[in-house]
């Protein structure tokens, strides 16, 4: 089935490609990786690929997606031998058209926009710390619904923005294909001079028990400073959390390309508080907090080297430790060569 | 049947790159030269184009060290379904990325 698709949207491609003007050059990004981690003293390795597609069709269509491809060779407790297992997703198939300024209309399979983890900083080459936030799992399905959305802005002027995304997810059983059937959205107000942006988001599950959840996010990157930060709020039966991180770039002190403006200490602290114990909805399963500090170091050439440390305090278990490193790469490239202008 | 079906795939697919690459060639030659309105709204579309640039990309990565006049459009394009940018928003950022 995921052969046909894919298949199917290779010809599409190859159809819309032969009308396609010099500037619809389809463009292969992503990154790759190697990130390691250690928790309580059990190591787990994982060599990551994960390629975007973006094959823009004339003025208003685009076809994007995202796969992510990865080894993960996890040890079997401290001191013991390591096994693997490979895996394959595909995060996002999607077709937007970009109808006018207020609405895109995309379909296919596509990252489920609640708060903003998963859709804009899950990507293993954006995310400063390797491990997504507990309550990155909220609201979010699988991480990606396979149905129709809509976005765009509402209002758009130069002093603010009004956002919005509204989605309907089938349920799918299709192996490598499966997703939940659901509904939500999100919507946010963003102020360019500043670079905030609030947001809230909602959810409701059509299957199963048909829950509610509900989030809340904000973003604030001020053009003074190379300061980030970011945070979510969220809340379902299983139990309510939040993160706040923060990240400075000490390019500040030195040139972006000195030694120490390449530099970029990251802190997170997050907390999970559970209500329910629902099986397999990938939340801790009892009250967890955990503060984390990084060190992120860009080299040129888009590559990324990060380390970090966190110390998980989880009620009724031991408090471990999780020390994670890793290096990135990030890529973009035409999809077939050509001149340049 | 499968292998079959690969290998026409396969072969309509390297001629189309092909032919798409040599079509590339030869719009590069004939590029036109901007006219002398677009030269003059040129450097404040820019200007403009690239303050968007920065509020925007932000919002999700930092920017990538450098993207080029052939990757522009599929760049500006995804950024535009992400960012929620609106069709002036889109040709600015372009105007600037690909001027």
């Amino acid at each position: 089935m995921l052969g046909k698709i894919f298949t199917v949207f290779l010809l599409s491609l190859f159809c819309w490609s032969l009308a396609g003007a010099q500037e619809n050059v389809p463009i292969i990004s992503g990154g790759a990786g190697f990130l390691s981690s250690t928790q309580g003293g059990t190591n787990v390795l994982q060599p990551v690929l994960a390629p975007v597609l973006a094959a823009p069709l004339g003025d208003r269509w685009l076809i994007e997606s995202r796969a992510d491809l990865r080894v993960v060779d996890f040890q079997q407790g401290p001191g013991g031998s390591y096994q693997n297992e490979s895996f394959a997703t595909l995060e996002y198939l999607q077709l937007d058209f970009n109808a006018n300024s207020h609405l895109t209309i995309t379909a296919g399979r596509f990252l489920t926009p609640f708060n903003i983890y998963n859709e804009r900083i899950s990507a293993i080459w954006i995310s400063k710390l390797q491990d997504a936030p507990y309550v990155a799992a909220i609201g979010t399905g699988q991480g990606y619904s396979d149905g129709i959305m809509l976005r765009g802005a509402l209002v758009a002027t130069s002093r603010y923005a009004v956002n919005y995304e509204a989605y309907f997810s089938t349920l799918s059983t299709v192996n490598k294909l499966t997703s939940e059937r659901g509904t939500g959205g999100r919507v946010s107000v963003f102020l360019p001079s500043t670079r905030l942006e609030l947001g809230a988001s909602y959810r409701k599950t059509l299957q199963g028990t048909r829950s509610n959840a509900e989030g809340m996010d904000l973003t604030w990157e001020p053009f003074q400073a190379p300061l980030q930060v970011r945070g979510e709020w969220a809340h379902s039966p299983s139990g309510l959390g939040y993160w706040i991180q923060a990240s400075y770039r000490l390019s500040q002190m030195r040139s972006e390309t000195s030694a120490l403006g390449r530099l970029e200490p990251v802190f997170r602290v997050q907390q999970f508080f559970r209500s329910e114990a629902i099986p397999n909805d990938s939340l801790p399963t009892t009250n967890a907090q955990q503060p984390t500090f990084g060190l992120n170091y860009y080299l040129p050439h888009e590559i990324r080297l990060n380390a970090s440390y966190g110390r998980q305090l989880q009620a009724h278990a031991t408090d471990t430790n999780v020390w994670e490193f890793g290096i990135t790469y990030r890529f973009l490239f035409p999809l077939w060569p050509g001149a340049s202008k | 049947m499968k292998r079959g079906l690969f290998l026409m795939f396969a072969v309509c697919w390297v001629s189309t790159i092909c032919m798409v690459a040599a079509a590339q060639g030869n719009q590069t030659k004939s590029q036109p030269a901007p006219s002398a309105k677009a030269q003059a709204t040129a450097p404040d579309e820019s200007s403009e184009g690239e303050k968007l640039f920065q509020t925007h990309c932000v919002r999700c990565h930092n920017a990538p060290e450098s993207i080029s006049p052939r990757e522009a459009r599929a760049v500006v394009r995804h950024m535009r379904v992400r960012a929620t940018l609106t069709n002036e928003d889109e040709r600015l950022i372009l105007k600037f990325l690909a001027p």
